[in-house]
């Protein structure tokens, strides 16, 4: 198979004594689309914020490329190539979408320590390249804070792009979208494949299904198993896991 | 009417205002011009960190104060022609505007990097809280000091000597800060809309996504906490020249409190607000106080209406009458 | 130093810690509960102060002044919050700090204009005013310990309001689950206005027992403001818990450190260099404290978990 982009080892987290990772093990292969399911409260965004550095594990190791990052700050990881979402879109509000994706350009770039030429002159037209890429264009000097829920998800995608990662962590990039938007990013995540590797976190089953190579079940914490969706589909573990557990002896 | 033309005029304004005190026969209102100058320009460095970049600091007199100190201080050693105690060589302080005005800049920088480095752990009203502790601890360590006038402070008996202008004329000193003033809000503004103002702005808009795009956001808030903090400095160091004394009071946390206020009536969108706060802040002090001793009676409930009422402070006030 | 003085000190530090407590109470449940920065709590207290001063030197009697500084205090504080604070929940902590700092300039410059610019004096009490003997060699005034007890029974009203009255778990409730507690059916504005107008009092009550202490003057609202919202910020917002905590923990640094500090310093300066630095270092103490504890744990001590 091929090699492996990330890679996490016994990675564990409490919050005030409760287990919200416990001894996670995870390795995502360069290129695939990793889907990152389980119940409510399984620990999956707590995952995802241990893999972007935002939070510190209590132990356990992630490795990217062979590197051990654990020790790593966020803002460091995405020099890396590794870059996140958010379950909420995470964007700046009082900036227009133009703008959004011209200071992700200008970090790219590593020229933000400058004091005198106008930040906003620079990158426009690359910008505007990448809005077109998610359909924005239309709105490119609307501010942010002006778009409907749908839409600052793609805002959002057109921001971290914009950084160019080699490895994205999608928080249920499907949370609260309507079937049509739902489309629209599984579609984009489909023209992604291949040159990001992704690592998915999503409810929305069928989505995870129709996009992800491998994927992985966090139950209370804990990666139950890892397969490809024809094996976890008939894994017993996983439906004890989903249809209650009564009948599991975990 | 736009932006450069309203800039302009405030400039031609700013220029002839000694000119109209003489038409008018206060020659006062020059002076009072330059107080509002001066406090102009340590809001303004204030109204650049809260305003834009989201750091609401109760503290900021200290920084105020610490240019004045230096002026005080320069000064005293200078005319004892004795050494100053706390530096690794001898030096016995200067008379020289062009000594005194950049390193009262750079001791509240430095001051400001330092308080900053500590403070910029905490959020929200932590943050305000742990800056006004910061202040206070610097208020009463300055009174703890006899050498440089304890609690009394330090009279000034001579203004700082700066190369063309004679301090001791009114028209000159006021050109001085006015002169400043201009300087430093084309500054603010160039720093504003450059790569590290934007990025500023951003991490007041989003922190977590800025930190997850790749910016060490610490480090860009220190500098611009640094920078606001020796632009109060500097202001504190004209003040020092116009009261002829620095003291302790300078930076109690009242003074603080001040700053914000007047920053709130003048409005926090537009670099202009904290010089409009300003402004209006001492002229309202001056003309009722001027009306009558209670004047406080007046001043709080139109602080109380600007809040209820004219959300946004005069800018906003303005901006909104406008669009 | 002596066991002695030890004790007369840690009393020193209780009785001020208790005096914080008064204060800090009302501004943390505020603060907790509507978000609300209110600077204009120092008014109640100088206002408790005045009230209980010229009440004492009418009537001559002390329970009457405290009771008439309190109820002025309370009945001022439902006034704020009905006619301009309410107004302010919602909004910016900035607005919240230019109306308070609005009301202060309105509220001293009244003092003064009612009471004149020179400060009041009140004696204590002829039955409190003497010091009695707890162990051989200490000599307590009588009047600080009565303010240590007086604080102490507020702690214990407070903590039965809280845990054991619905007025309580609304604000236990509120801190935490606002919209919850609106989703009820509790009228919150109600809730709301009775906890302000219960900060008022206790922070009157503070007034009117440290009138005998100190000179009650236009300004003594404002210094002890600030000790009060450092007492809230090491306690954590909102919880009350926290802010005796921090009120104790202020009230004995303070006091230790104004005692400690000068004879520490006198070893290693000239005596009237140390007492000087060492007043001055004693006030910076407090402020070293919070700085310290927001830099170790940037939400204070006892922060009320998912709460800003």
């Amino acid at each position: 198979m091929s090699s492996k982009l990330l890679e996490v080892k016994g990675l564990s987290k409490a919050f005030l004594g409760i287990k919200a990772n416990d001894d996670v093990q995870l390795s995502i292969h360069a290129g695939e689309v990793h889907g990152l399911i389980g119940p409510n409260g399984a620990g999956k965004t707590t995952a995802i914020s241990l893999l972007s550095g935002e939070l510190r594990p209590d132990s356990g190791q992630v490795f990217m490329d062979g590197k051990d990052i654990t020790n790593l700050s966020a803002w460091r990881r995405i020099h890396m190539g590794l870059a996140r979402s958010y379950q909420i879109s995470r964007i700046f509000p009082d900036m227009t979408l133009l703008q959004n994706v011209q200071v992700s350009l200008q970090i790219a770039h590593g020229h933000s320590f400058r004091f005198v030429a106008p930040a906003f002159g620079s990158h426009g037209d690359e910008a505007l390249a990448m809005l077109a890429k998610l359909g924005l264009e239309d709105r490119a000097h609307d501010l942010a804070s002006s778009l409907a829920h749908g839409l600052r998800r793609e805002l959002e995608l057109a921001v971290i792009l914009a950084r160019k990662p080699r490895m994205l962590l999608l928080d249920e990039p499907m949370a609260g979208m309507g079937k049509t938007e739902s489309i629209r990013i599984t579609q984009l995540l489909e023209q992604l494949r291949g040159q990001v590797t992704m690592l998915l976190v999503e409810h929305d089953m069928d989505v995870v299904f129709q996009l992800a190579d491998r994927i992985s079940v966090l139950v209370q914490g804990h990666v139950v198993a890892t397969g490809t969706p024809e094996d976890i589909a008939k894994n017993p573990q996983v439906r004890a896991a989903y249809l209650g557990g009564e009948d599991h002896d975990g | 009417m736009n932006k450069l033309a309203l800039a302009s005029l405030m400039i031609l304004l700013g220029l002839a205002v000694p000119h109209l005190a003489e038409a008018v026969g206060d020659p006062f209102l020059t002076t009072m011009a330059t107080r509002m100058a001066i406090m102009g320009m340590a809001v303004a460095s204030l109204g650049f960190l809260v305003g834009f970049a989201g750091l609401v600091s109760f503290g900021h007199a200290a920084f105020f104060g610490i240019g004045a100190y230096v002026v005080a201080i320069l000064f005293k050693h200078h005319s004892e022609a004795s050494p100053i105690p706390f530096l690794p060589f001898a030096w016995e302080g200067s008379l020289s505007g062009m000594v005194q005005l950049p390193l009262a800049f750079i001791a509240s920088f430095l001051f400001a990097l330092l308080v900053g480095a500590l403070s910029l752990r905490t959020r929200g009203v932590f943050f305000i809280m742990i800056t006004l502790a910061f202040a206070q601890m610097l208020y009463h360590f300055m009174i703890s000091l006899p050498d440089y006038g304890g609690e009394d402070g330090l009279s000034i008996w001579e203004r700082s000597q700066v190369p063309g202008l004679d301090l001791y004329n009114d028209y000159d000193f006021y050109y001085l800060c006015f002169g400043l003033l201009v300087g430093v809000l084309l500054l603010l503004r160039m720093i504003i809309h450059s790569s590290f103002g934007v990025i500023i702005r951003a991490a007041s808009q989003d922190e977590a996504r800025l930190a997850t795009l790749g910016v060490p956001v610490f480090r860009y808030r220190l500098l611009a906490f640094a920078l606001a903090g020796g632009i109060a400095g500097l202001s504190g160091a004209l003040a020092a020249n116009l009261y002829e004394f620095s003291g302790p009071g300078l930076m109690h946390w009242s003074r603080s409190g001040e700053m914000l206020v007047m920053l709130i009536l003048g409005g926090m969108g537009s670099l202009f607000g904290g010089v409009a706060g300003a402004i209006m802040f001492i002229g309202l002090e001056e003309i009722l106080a001027g009306w009558t001793e209670h004047w406080a009676l007046i001043l709080g409930p139109i602080l109380i209406m600007v809040v209820l009422f004219a959300h946004g402070g005069l800018m906003g006030f303005f901006s909104r009458g406008r669009s | 130093m002596d066991s002695i003085l030890l004790i007369e000190q840690s009393l020193n530090g209780l009785q001020l810690g208790m005096m914080l407590f008064l204060l800090a109470s009302g501004l943390t449940l505020t603060f907790g509960i509507m978000g609300i920065i209110n600077l204009a709590h120092g008014v109640t207290y100088m206002l408790g102060a005045y009230i209980a001063a010229s009440v004492m030197a009418a009537t001559s009697s002390f329970l009457l002044a405290v009771l008439a500084g309190m109820g002025f205090a309370g009945l001022m504080g439902l006034l704020m919050e009905f006619t301009i604070l309410r107004r302010l929940y919602e909004r910016d902590h900035l607005d919240q700090v230019l109306a308070t700092f609005g009301i202060i300039l309105v509220a001293n410059e009244a003092t003064k204009m009612v009471f004149g610019p020179q400060a009041l004096f009140m004696a204590p009490p002829e039955y409190l005013n003497k010091s009695i003997q707890l162990a051989d060699g200490l000599q307590y005034p009588l009047y600080r310990l009565v303010i240590i007890l007086v604080g102490l029974l507020v702690v214990l009203g407070l903590r039965h309001l809280i845990l054991n009255t619905k007025l309580g778990m609304l604000i236990r409730a509120g801190a935490t689950h606002r919209a919850t507690v609106a989703a009820m059916g509790v009228n919150i504005a109600q809730v709301f206005t009775l906890v302000f107008g219960l900060g008022a009092l206790l922070a009157g009550l503070a007034g009117a027992m440290a009138a005998p202490l100190l000179a009650v003057q236009v300004g003594m609202g404002e210094n002890i403001l600030i000790l009060t919202f450092v007492v809230i910020i090491i306690g954590g917002l909102g919880s009350v818990r926290g802010a005796f905590a921090g009120a104790m923990l202020v009230g004995l640094v303070d006091t230790f450190g104004r005692a400690i500090l000068p004879l520490l310093l006198a070893a290693i300066l000239p005596p009237e260099t140390a007492s000087g630095l060492g007043n001055s270092l004693s006030d910076i103490a407090i402020y070293l404290l919070m700085a310290v504890v927001l830099i170790i744990r940037p939400e204070g001590l006892f922060m009320i978990k998912g709460k800003r």
